[in-house]
């Protein structure tokens, strides 16, 4: 039965909310006389359409109903609300599959700018990348080192192959500024300070972006300059076509 | 002649008989979560086509079971009429327009809330589709990141292979100078003025290229 949700709030067009209430309104009552027979229970429902001066529907009956409803009122209170049901309960379900469906969906939209970030930088349109967020940042320096990785094994599997024109040394991955607790096999950084960088960053930005993951431990800034020495070792910035340097052991 | 096991967890939707369940325990089962999609059923007719509609309904052992919109009292007094028998037991306070007003607004409030959330839904789905169709101009464009990008690396010469590497490796040495310029400004905001495009202090200072 794979139809699609609707949306449940008020139907504005005024014929298809008319056609929606006959078909759930006899969906209803269907509903009503399986519970009230599967069951046995006495039960009774009462309808009024929207701008309905009298009931619309009184289901089983008019005299049913009546005593119902005088059985219902003769209760004492207590009893009465202990298991009455509003829309308060439906609305919060629906507020959380929303919530859902947003989390879902803002995802896809950022791995999609993720990607177009991607091709504008390998095409060369961001020399400098100011003007991204740091989340920005991290998501692409993540896409790119998933990248790498696959680059790096199919071309570990053709020199397996003897299929690389010597000499191809395998490209040494720029190691990522992070500690993240990563479920792939990202060579540890040699520098524990790169943690430091996403500390950082979740103050830098105000927003609290909670893609990051934990950082191990050091929390010290550390001479910057570190930093950059480590990577352009490894990434080869500017002369990356100068030569490659294996990963170090 | 041996027939073999139907190996699923449960039956599954299967068309059953409507007359009264034997089994007292599977009745009350049945009770129970019909009585649930029933109720859920009426929520919505009543969201949906902006009905008001109450519903009753007593179990196998004698309890009230209600669901009323706006309020179960005011639909009984809607219905039977103000009061005017000896043993009227509609609680007042909940028939008066005044309370259910106020649950009302709470409803109200979830129901803003949703709003909310369906737009910002919307929005991002709106997003996604910018970005599709950018990406989809880069690909026209025909250059060589998206041949990188979109191609399997199975299908790939080892001469793209090592230009691929290479414009990742470049790209990833400018992304991680980025990050470490942007972490050494953090940390001298308030120290001293910085040079760099910025326009004051504070968090959220850099210009952000938002989507």
């Amino acid at each position: 039965m794979a139809r699609k949700r609707v949306k449940l709030q008020r139907i504005l067009n005024d014929a298809q909310r008319r056609a929606t209430f006959k078909k759930r309104l006899k969906g209803l009552t269907k509903k009503a006389t399986e519970l009230a027979t599967l069951c046995g229970v006495d039960m009774c429902l009462i309808v009024y359409a929207k701008g309905a001066v009298e009931a619309t529907e009184v289901w089983p009956s008019v005299p049913e109903a009546t005593s119902i409803l005088e059985r219902f009122k003769a209760m004492p209170d207590l009893d009465r609300y202990k298991r009455a049901t509003n829309l308060e309960g439906f609305l919060k379900d629906e507020i959380d599959k929303l919530q859902k469906e947003l989390h879902k969906v803002k995802s896809e939209a950022d791995e999609s700018e993720t990607k177009l970030l991607l091709f504008e930088a390998l095409d060369g349109r961001h020399p400098s990348f100011e003007g991204l967020s740091i989340e920005q940042l991290t998501n692409l320096a993540w896409m790119v080192d998933a990248r790498q990785k696959i680059v790096n094994n199919r071309l570990e599997e053709l020199r397996r192959h003897g299929l690389l024109p010597a000499p191809t040394p395998l490209l040494a991955m720029g190691k990522l500024p992070h500690d993240i607790v990563d479920n792939t096999n990202v060579e540890k950084p040699p520098n524990q300070q790169e943690g430091s960088l996403m500390d950082v960053g979740r103050s830098i930005d105000s927003l609290g972006h909670d893609g990051f993951g934990a950082t191990s431990g050091s929390s010290t800034a550390g001479p910057n300059g570190d930093m950059l020495q480590v990577f352009s070792s490894g990434a080869g910035s500017s002369s990356a076509n100068q030569g490659f340097l294996f990963p170090p052991k | 002649m041996v027939a073999a096991a139907r190996r699923r967890p449960s039956l599954g939707r299967q068309k059953i008989e409507i007359r009264r369940i034997e089994s007292e325990e599977a009745r009350q089962v049945c009770f129970s979560k019909r009585r649930a999609g029933f109720f859920k059923k009426a929520s919505e007719l009543s969201i949906l086509c902006s009905a008001d509609v109450v519903a009753i309904v007593f179990s196998p052992a004698g309890k009230a079971y209600s669901f009323g919109h706006p309020s179960v009292d005011y639909l009984l007094e809607r219905f039977m009429g103000p009061n005017t028998g000896n043993n009227n037991n509609i609680n007042t306070n909940t028939s008066r327009p005044g309370v259910w007003v106020k649950r009302g607004r709470v409803e109200g409030e979830l129901n803003r809330q949703c709003g909310e959330l369906r737009t910002m839904v919307e929005a991002q789905r709106m997003r996604q589709e910018t970005m599709e169709e950018m990406m989809d101009k880069e690909r026209a464009a025909r250059n060589r990141a998206a041949a990188w990008i979109d191609t399997d690396v199975a299908h790939m010469s080892a001469e793209e292979l090592v230009g691929f590497g290479a414009g990742l490796m470049a790209v990833q040495g400018a992304v991680v100078a980025r990050a470490d310029q942007m972490l050494r400004d953090a940390l001298l905001i308030g120290r001293r003025p910085t040079n760099n495009t910025s326009r004051g202090k504070g968090a959220g200072f850099f210009p952000v290229r938002r989507f």
